[in-house]
């Protein structure tokens, strides 16, 4: 086992290179850029604009761009003599143009050359350092970004995640155990109605009954509005919880419970199951020890990738219920096309989800003997 | 066994059952009764740090919590001296117009007893002038000369030239707490940006409340300042300010209903009438005040094959090319003809659209006498495409060119017009204008592209016809459609004339008027006035409508007084009870 989680790790090294590049260049394909999506603003003189550009490196051409976020640009442009400006470089230019008020490079009237200055040193380490740079919109690391919004994503991500597959699962063995029955059928419908129904549409139509009408749940957010300089413990505010957590789990209870019934209904035709009820077994014992026990072989396989889920929040859930969470979040920063912010989530789901499947693969080899990685 | 399958029938359901109605609800407004809730429809404030904000929503938190260095009077919406929350007590004008001697009040002190002086006024300065910090400040840079400060309270500044928009040039100058900030930031200007200092200010104030604190993707929490000297009673009546983020209209409106929300600074649209009414029936406070933006449809005159800058190094005007279909004025003038206000504003507005003719609201003080939006009138419109060579020969309802002006012959009266996807009311305003213009013999079509794509085709110059809204200045500033009509404003990917629009009479008009001697405002308007009547005549933007934003707030806020030049100018006496 050991020997296989190291092999699979180190597959997961060019998918990790992989997932980078596919995501920067689809970043960097996107229509419109961060200066226009940050300065759409009539004080701002085509200068400023330009120079902005300059600032934010997206000048430069894209595997430097790439580059400057994967190693960083402390060795691309560096300051040998201490004087606070570059004076070596590789790859980029140590000294950039001087614009004029158009934002155009001023040139020399005399010899027709383009003037520049010397630019400051490089100082990113770059995403394989632990520097995952700066945020255009916020100035501020784009892990910082993150990691402020990580605690609310997994608050509500781990409710509806328990929620989801408790009820999922017991579900779908409950409609198993009553297959071509009422409950079967029920649970079905109701496995469809709630596929069809978008997000936000739930979710809106949950605040208008609970929260407007009948005012039983608070509307939106994370806890009570107060001066306070943070939100209560988790306990004393589990009713802003319940709203999003049903949102987030229905789709889960739905999928969850069609799988598992699936899954039973596939392990009660099997012959153990016979031989067990021909041992005289109770019927209790026969679905719960010998059926359900193998029908959850399978669906190890969706528990270990939502831990992806679990880490990367959800855009609309969180987006309707004022959530403060990382989905939320990366969709304001890709309509703000700040890339560094964009980029961490992509790359810290992409980690979560190749670790979420290595798990799927473990957890098959410690629940199903049949299974042998060695 | 029976009993064994109705548990494990009944288990989740009853869980179902605990998760909705288990835990007992909160209550929903605030305890204290004195915190001011207020939404913020966005993402959260970027900084806290006057000197490098640059988005509304930091704005409107530092607006709360820093003294203005000259203030804008919230009845008469002018700069005037000695307004409130405002340091500058009085001026003098040089003779030659170019110097100005600020006179500062004594009394404002920051949260940690400090006197606020003008080196608080200089170290904002010096930051900004060093050109080194990402202050969207150009045009102080441009501007001011020199600036000294002569005493403790009292501060010159010298600018580059005389004329009529100094004051507003001023507008972004706010004094920061110079003994902390140079402790924060030393003269490292351009590494301002990622101190952490921005988002974690000690000393604030000199306005209504001082900063508390920040929890990202919730909330900005001020609370009442103690020394505030300008307070409408003696002193701060709400206890705090609560900026809440919230990232749904809907929802906003619901929780403004559930009286979780102390008031709205803009009902949406679709919420408008309803709370109209539920306000004249003493549900809520209503307040309507001019909208401070116009929609517009920019028309590029120039060939969006080929765009250029206006003008080159040596200031000269570049040849721009001809759009094909819209680079006629006749064109352009036939679509503000076929234009039906009034069904655009029953379709998109919800009623509440205010129809506009040029770059001008009709409550500005340059809004001259005479302006008229275009007359909805389709046979005008037929007429002028008919002069300009655009009729339909092969009876398909599609005119063609037929001797048009550059496009070439037989080529169909055809533009693509653009707006920002996920805003209805644009979505709706662009389907109908779209039946409204092929009736005319048009051919259309509309797409609905996302914000950041649309900017950067609108910079780019590459479009027909791009739609969207522009902010206007409070106070009024006429002189802001420089930046939009002047050729100099035409650079490629940067500028805002992208439609590139040159009119010789325009550009020495808006020149002229920036130097009226004594500034004298009926000279000044009589200019601009004719600017703007040009502007409608030649129709580089179909200006289609500004509006009235409906402000809204819990009965339970006495002395709650918005006014058209600040809906929080007496935020300090606001008297939040628990509903």
């Amino acid at each position: 086992m050991t020997k296989y989680i190291i092999r699979r790790l180190l597959q997961a090294i060019p998918i990790f290179f992989g997932i980078t590049i596919l995501s920067y260049l689809l970043m960097a394909a996107a229509p419109g850029g961060p200066v226009e999506a940050l300065a759409f603003n009539n004080r701002l003189k085509p200068r400023e604009k330009e120079e902005l550009k300059y600032k934010l490196g997206i000048n430069d051409p894209l595997p430097v761009q790439y580059l400057r976020w994967l190693l960083g640009d402390d060795w691309m442009r560096w300051d040998s003599d201490g004087d606070g400006v570059a004076d070596g470089s590789v790859l980029i230019d140590y000294r950039g143009p001087v614009l004029n008020d158009k934002g155009k490079p001023k040139v020399d009237q005399d010899t027709g050359e383009m003037v520049t200055a010397p630019l400051p040193p490089g100082d990113r380490y770059g995403i394989l350092r632990g520097d995952f740079g700066v945020s255009f919109y916020f100035k501020r690391p784009a892990q910082d970004v993150l990691f402020e919004r990580l605690p609310a994503t997994l608050e509500l991500s781990l409710a509806s995640f328990i929620v989801g597959t408790t009820l999922g699962l017991a579900v779908g063995i409950l409609a198993a155990v009553y297959h071509r029955r009422a409950f079967d059928e029920v649970s079905r419908i109701g496995a469809v109605i709630i596929n069809s129904v978008p997000n936000f549409g739930l979710g809106l139509l949950l605040i208008l009954v609970f929260g407007s009408t009948l005012q039983v749940l608070p509307l939106a957010g994370r806890c009570k509005t107060t001066l306070d300089p943070a939100c209560p413990p988790l306990p004393q505010r589990l009713e802003y919880l319940i709203m999003p957590t049903i949102v987030l789990a229905a789709g889960g209870v739905a999928g969850y419970s069609r799988f598992m019934r699936a899954s039973m209904l596939d392990v009660v035709s099997q012959d153990y199951i016979r031989t067990a009820r021909s041992k005289g077994l109770r019927e209790r014992r026969v679905w719960l020890r010998h059926g359900m026990r193998n029908a959850f072989i399978p669906i190890a396989t969706f528990l270990g990738p939502s831990i992806t889920f679990l880490l990367s929040g959800a855009a609309i859930t969180e987006s309707v219920f004022s959530w403060p969470g990382v989905g939320r979040q990366v969709v304001n920063s890709v309509t703000q096309r700040d890339f560094p912010v964009v980029m961490i989530v992509v790359i810290y789901a992409g980690v979560a989800n190749i670790l979420g499947y290595l798990l799927s693969d473990i957890m098959y080899g410690l629940i199903d003997p049949r299974i042998r990685y060695d | 066994m029976k009993r064994t399958r109705r548990l494990l029938i009944l288990c989740p359901l009853l869980a179902f059952a605990l998760l909705l109605f288990g835990v007992p609800a909160l209550a929903q407004d605030m305890g204290s009764g004195g915190a001011i809730i207020e939404p913020n429809f966005g993402d959260d404030p970027t900084t806290f740090n006057p000197i490098i904000s640059n988005d509304g929503t930091s704005n409107d938190v530092i607006a709360r919590m820093y003294p203005d260095f000259v203030g804008v009077d919230s009845a008469t919406v002018q700069y005037a001296p000695g307004v409130k929350g405002a340091l500058v007590s009085d001026w003098d004008i040089s003779e030659d117009g170019m110097t100005y001697t600020f006179h500062l009040r004594d009394d404002m002190v920051w949260s940690d007893g400090m006197p606020i002086t003008a080196m608080d006024v200089a170290w904002f300065m010096d930051a900004v002038l060093s050109g080194e910090t990402s202050s969207p400040r150009q045009e102080l840079i441009d501007r001011v000369e020199s600036y000294e400060v002569i005493d403790d309270h009292t501060l010159s500044i010298t600018f580059d030239e005389a004329n009529c928009t100094l004051i507003s040039t001023l507008a972004p100058v706010t004094p920061v707490p110079a003994h902390i900030f140079e402790e924060a930031y030393g003269d490292d200007y351009a590494g301002m940006d990622e101190n952490e200092y921005n988002l974690n200010p000690t000393v604030t104030g000199g306005e209504a409340f001082v900063f508390a604190n920040f929890r990202p993707g919730e909330q900005t929490t001020l609370l009442a300042n103690a020394d505030f000297t300008d307070a409408e009673q003696g002193a701060v009546i709400p206890e705090g300010w609560v900026y809440k983020v919230v990232t749904d209209q809907v929802v906003q409106m619901e929780q403004f209903f559930a009286g979780e929300l102390t008031w709205v600074d803009s009902v949406p649209q679709a919420n408008r009438a309803d709370v109209k009414e539920r306000g004249a029936a003493g549900e809520f406070q209503t307040y309507e005040t001019p909208a401070g933006t116009i929609r517009f449809l920019s028309l590029n005159t120039a060939d969006p094959t080929n765009p250029q800058d206006g003008l080159d190094e040596d200031g000269n005007p570049i040849d721009q090319g001809h759009h094909p279909i819209l680079g006629d004025v006749r064109v352009r003038q036939a679509l503000n003809y076929g234009m039906s206000f009034a069904e655009v504003n029953d379709g998109a507005f919800f009623g509440t659209g205010i129809p506009v003719a040029s770059h001008v609201r009709p409550t500005d003080w340059s809004f001259p006498a005479g302006l008229e939006p275009y007359p909805f009138d389709p046979d005008k419109a037929m007429q002028l495409l008919d002069e300009a060579g655009f009729t339909d020969s092969d009876g398909d309802g599609v005119r063609e060119c037929n001797g048009c002006q550059y496009a070439e012959e037989g080529a169909p009266l055809a533009f693509t017009a653009k707006t920002n996807a996920g805003n209805t009311s644009q979505e709706a305003l662009y389907t109908i204008l779209q039946d409204q213009w092929n009736e005319l013999g048009f051919d259309v079509t509309v797409e609905f592209v996302e914000f950041g794509t649309l900017v950067s085709e609108f910079t780019a110059q590459t479009y027909d016809a791009i739609g969207v809204f522009w902010g206007l200045a409070t106070p009024a500033d006429p002189n802001g459609i420089a930046s939009i009509f002047l050729p100099e404003a035409d650079v490629v990917g940067a500028g805002y004339n992208t439609q590139s629009f040159n009119n010789p009479r325009l550009n020495e008009l808006i020149a002229d008027a920036r130097v009226v001697p004594g500034c004298d405002v009926d000279v000044r308007k009589e200019m601009y006035g004719e600017a703007y009547q040009i502007l409608r005549d030649e129709s580089p933007w179909i200006w289609i409508s500004t509006g009235d934003v409906l402000l809204a707030a819990q009965t339970t806020v006495e002395n709650w007084a918005p006014r058209p030049g600040g809906s929080r100018w007496n935020i300090d006496a606001w008297m939040v009870s628990e509903q």
